[in-house]
């Protein structure tokens, strides 16, 4: 009997074909951090955090500042190998409103030309409440395609059927020495999304920001290596 | 446990270049530790076993071309290089150092790790003068690369090879240590397999 519950949670949390379900979406977590729904040709991408390395030099904190120039690269990489025809920016994108008027010509040529490539929606998070003004796209504070709805910040509690951004989580787990990865996690009902960004940490999962929204039972850390993601239960994850 | 007596330097930098050739003959290296007198390596594969079914291995692990490109390779990814330019920035004010006892800050807001910039700048501007700074470092500080290729060379097919069923004395110390410098790699994926969930991750591939 155990066997066979067993087995019908794990068809629960894969579909037939090999990819995740959410809430009834068949989706992939894929590697890169972005998830991705083949059904409806879609790709969702959270905090970017664009210009994130400028915004800390304006305050004094002299970072590099090819941090756009890297997390563009690596998104079109990503949307080269998926082929989307839409694509959801899941907010803060930008670090901040001005974030947009610091692009170097050469990163904004190369944002424009990537949304421009599909169809591109942005939705607001908390670092960037305002639309983006010339490069395209869509301006939306949340969208709903079948049956998810894309934000940035997670509501409290346990729901069903939202995919959001916003925390960043991370999962670390190992027992003779500890490996820590940016994750997706997911009870089947709603998805947080790790952040995408170049400059962006990762905030781990047995944070308190996470405590009341999944289903412990069903809860999976999808944990981002080379190449796959690994789903990993709760009684691996480890603190800092 | 080599016993090369080679003094520390070296021993650091031959740990380095072992572990990275460990690395691609796939006996899945951890780390390594190095004193005046001894390395420590560990891997999560049988190394052991693997020398006794190869009687070469040993030979061709510790040959003299290792100080080739190897070493320029290895230098670029390691954390030993990443420690050095974490001493230049702090140094050059780029970042600070956290005090003992400071706030403890979460995962999320520890953004601009110096492991971050360094990565970044080696992309994309690889003669920055910090990541200068921490090769000029590192190469007279960490590395003594002059007494490493003698010692290599004068090595070379004259290494003794023991299984022990028990600890030797000798290496007690170093055994207490084992683990000091991390090499990230195969073990990592090997960690990480060893935590997922092997019915969801098979059904997946």
């Amino acid at each position: 009997v155990t066997a066979i519950r067993a087995e019908r949670q794990e068809s629960d949390v894969l579909t037939d074909g090999g990819l995740i379900n959410l809430h009834g979406a068949a989706v992939r977590f894929d590697f890169s951090g972005v998830l991705h729904w083949p059904e409806e040709k879609l790709v969702v991408v959270a905090d970017l955090h664009l210009e994130k390395g400028s915004a800390q030099a304006s305050r004094g904190r002299f970072v590099p500042p090819y941090d756009t120039r890297k997390t563009l690269t690596l998104l079109a990489e990503v949307l080269g190998r998926l082929k989307p025809e839409r694509v959801v920016a899941l907010g803060d994108s930008f670090h901040d409103e001005e974030a947009e008027a610091r692009l170097v010509p050469a990163d904004l040529e190369r944002l424009t030309a990537l949304v421009g490539s599909v169809d591109w929606t942005w939705v607001a998070g908390n670092h960037d409440p305002l639309p983006p003004g010339g490069l395209g796209g869509t301006p939306v504070s949340e969208i709903v395609l079948g049956p998810l709805t894309f934000r940035h910040e997670p509501c409290a509690g346990l729901t069903a059927g939202e995919v959001a951004g916003h925390l960043h989580p991370a999962a670390k787990v190992g027992r003779v020495r500890s490996v820590r990865r940016r994750a997706f996690v997911s009870d089947g009902r709603r998805a947080i999304l790790p952040a995408f960004g170049a400059y962006t940490g990762g905030l781990n999962i047995r944070d308190v920001a996470f405590k009341g929204m999944f289903e412990r039972s069903r809860l999976i850390a999808w944990m981002l290596s080379d190449g796959r993601v690994y789903p990993v239960r709760p009684a691996e994850f480890l603190p800092d | 446990v080599l016993y090369p007596f080679e003094g520390r330097l070296a021993h650091q930098t031959l740990g380095m270049l072992l572990t990275r050739r460990l690395e691609r003959f796939g006996l899945k290296p951890l780390g390594f530790v190095a004193t005046d007198y001894v390395i420590g390596i560990s891997a999560s594969a049988d190394m052991g076993r693997a020398f006794a079914l190869d009687p070469g291995l040993i030979g061709r692990l510790m040959e003299p071309d290792m100080l080739g490109d190897d070493l320029e390779a290895w230098m670029a990814e390691s954390f030993l290089l990443k420690r050095m330019f974490k001493a230049c920035a702090q140094i050059a004010g780029l970042v600070e150092k956290n005090a003992i006892g400071a706030s403890k800050k979460t995962g999320r807001q520890v953004t601009v790790s110096t492991d971050l910039i360094y990565d970044v700048l080696r992309e994309h501007q690889p003669d920055h003068i910090l990541l200068e700074a921490a090769w000029a470092d590192a190469s007279t500080g960490l590395l003594d690369l002059r007494r490493l290729a003698e010692m290599l060379s004068r090595i070379s097919g004259r290494i003794v090879h023991k299984r022990l069923d028990r600890i030797s004395p000798l290496a007690v110390p170093i055994m207490l240590e084992v683990g000091r410098e991390r090499v990230a790699g195969e073990a990592d994926e090997d960690i990480l397999r060893a935590a997922a969930d092997d019915i969801i991750r098979e059904a997946m591939a």
